[in-house]
């Protein structure tokens, strides 16, 4: 049942969805000011090594996921004890996506609508995507990419017009140390968020493809958000851009092509609404494995229903309002995050390679 | 009204996930569904009456805080 085969394309698309997924909306690293475009370049920079070491850790074990190989390396009661870590990890980042989500739509669109209604249609959606299995989601998820980039070169070309490259200067005017608070920032929020997808990647079409994967997906993934922020930084300026919650969406109803092209700002719900979808997917999709993984089933698909009713039920009840949701995405969430992006999978990695170590020796004495 | 609807939309779920794992006989896989189903129904029930679950962001926003130093 669990011999569900993705290509390497719908593995790239995956990622670059899940990268540009929530960051495209809600901009972080607001502290680098006007050089939020380098933050968003050393984080990506600094994202190659630790994404290298998630690929690293899934090409030692091949067809096998982040939970098997905690129990590999770790024996039983260790190895259950950080698959439960690493599935509250996923449960918790599709409950925020899915607030970010349902934030978004309340605060630009429907005003009056509950906000359990908008979050109970993307769970009920995200659910029955994950039940259809990964296969479906790269699929459909490879037939949606080249929409959304399309319509987001369009949508940055129309606004050539409004840019003012004074906006950028000075470069590096408060020093090094914003920046590289933003670069932090922009590394645990997108970039290194991808370690769920060590959990859910674990029958690929050769041994190879995980570098691939995460390299070529990061590479586009970021370059997209690079080029995202950037715009956005040429169009509002650094002052807007730190204020607002939602600053595409902000930027995008600025433009005016000769009273004509306006208020185009739906091409940013949509692609919001698709890059949000997968990664709600993703994340649940890592828990009910996790879940069924760690209770020893074979299938993970009859649990969906009730995990994905609780992260509706949680992510209703996570905050009291947006501004609540915006200071943990923003200040506690990089904080929050290192343990499970940084320190677990350094020490699965070096407790990886000591056991392969181990097993080439053994197997080269007999 | 809203219990209502909420205690409907549970059932209908139930009927459709439920009965037929009874009906395959599948007792493992209901010994860890029905008490994730059952949570999350009384959780939902709580909600639609007014009552405030509560939130585990404080809780984590207390200990990373703490870790830091921060306070």
């Amino acid at each position: 049942m669990n011999k569900e085969v993705i290509s390497d394309k719908q593995g790239i698309v995956l990622v670059v969805l899940f990268i540009m997924g929530s960051s495209l909306v809600i901009g972080g690293g607001a502290e680098a000011k006007q050089d939020v475009w380098i933050a968003v370049i050393v984080g990506m920079l600094s994202a190659i090594p630790i994404l290298l070491m998630y690929a690293r850790i899934l090409y030692l074990f091949p067809g096998k996921d982040m939970f098997d190989i905690v129990n590999v390396i770790f024996g039983k009661i260790i190895g259950k004890g950080i698959s439960l870590l690493y599935i509250w990890f996923a449960f918790h980042l599709g409950v925020l996506v899915l607030r970010n989500f349902g934030c978004f739509i309340q605060s630009v669109g429907l005003r009056n609508t509950p906000m359990i209604i908008t979050l109970a249609s993307i769970g009920f959606l995200s659910m029955w995507g994950i039940k259809e299995g990964i296969e479906v989601l790269g699929r459909w998820s490879e037939f949606f990419l080249p929409i959304i980039l399309s319509l987001i070169i369009i949508t940055l070309l129309l606004g050539i017009s409004d840019m003012e490259l004074s906006n950028l200067k000075p470069v590096l005017y408060d020093g090094f140390k914003p920046m590289m608070k933003g670069a932090f920032s922009f590394l645990t929020f997108p970039f290194a968020e991808t370690i769920i997808f060590t959990m859910i990647f674990s029958n690929m079409k050769s041994k190879k493809s995980v570098y691939k994967i995460y390299m070529v997906g990061l590479l586009i993934g970021g370059g997209v958000l690079l080029l995202i922020t950037l715009v956005e930084i040429l169009i509002l300026g650094s002052n807007i851009y730190s204020v607002i919650y939602a600053p595409f969406y902000f930027m995008v109803g600025r433009i005016n092509v000769l009273n004509f092209i306006q208020r185009i700002e739906i091409i940013v719900s949509i692609s919001f609404i698709i890059g949000g979808f997968i990664k709600v997917s993703v994340s649940l999709l890592a828990a009910c494995r996790g879940i069924t993984k760690v209770f020893g089933y074979k299938d993970y698909r009859f649990i969906v229903v009730p995990i994905s009713l609780l992260m509706i039920i949680l992510s209703y009840s996570i905050y009291n309002n947006v501004d609540d949701m915006a200071r943990w995405a923003f200040e506690i969430w990089r904080y929050y995050a290192v343990p499970f992006q940084m320190i677990l999978p350094i020490l699965i990695f070096i407790g990886a390679e000591i056991k392969t170590r181990k097993n080439n020796k053994k197997s080269t004495k007999i | 009204m809203v219990v209502i609807f909420v205690i409907l939309i549970y059932i209908i779920i139930g009927c459709i996930e439920i009965i037929p794992m009874i009906k395959q006989k599948k007792k493992r896989e209901l010994i860890l569904y029905s008490p994730l189903f059952i949570s999350a129904f009384v959780m939902s029930v709580l909600l639609s009456i007014g009552v405030k679950i509560p939130s585990p962001a404080e809780p984590i926003e207390k200990i990373v805080m703490t870790i830091l130093g921060k306070q």
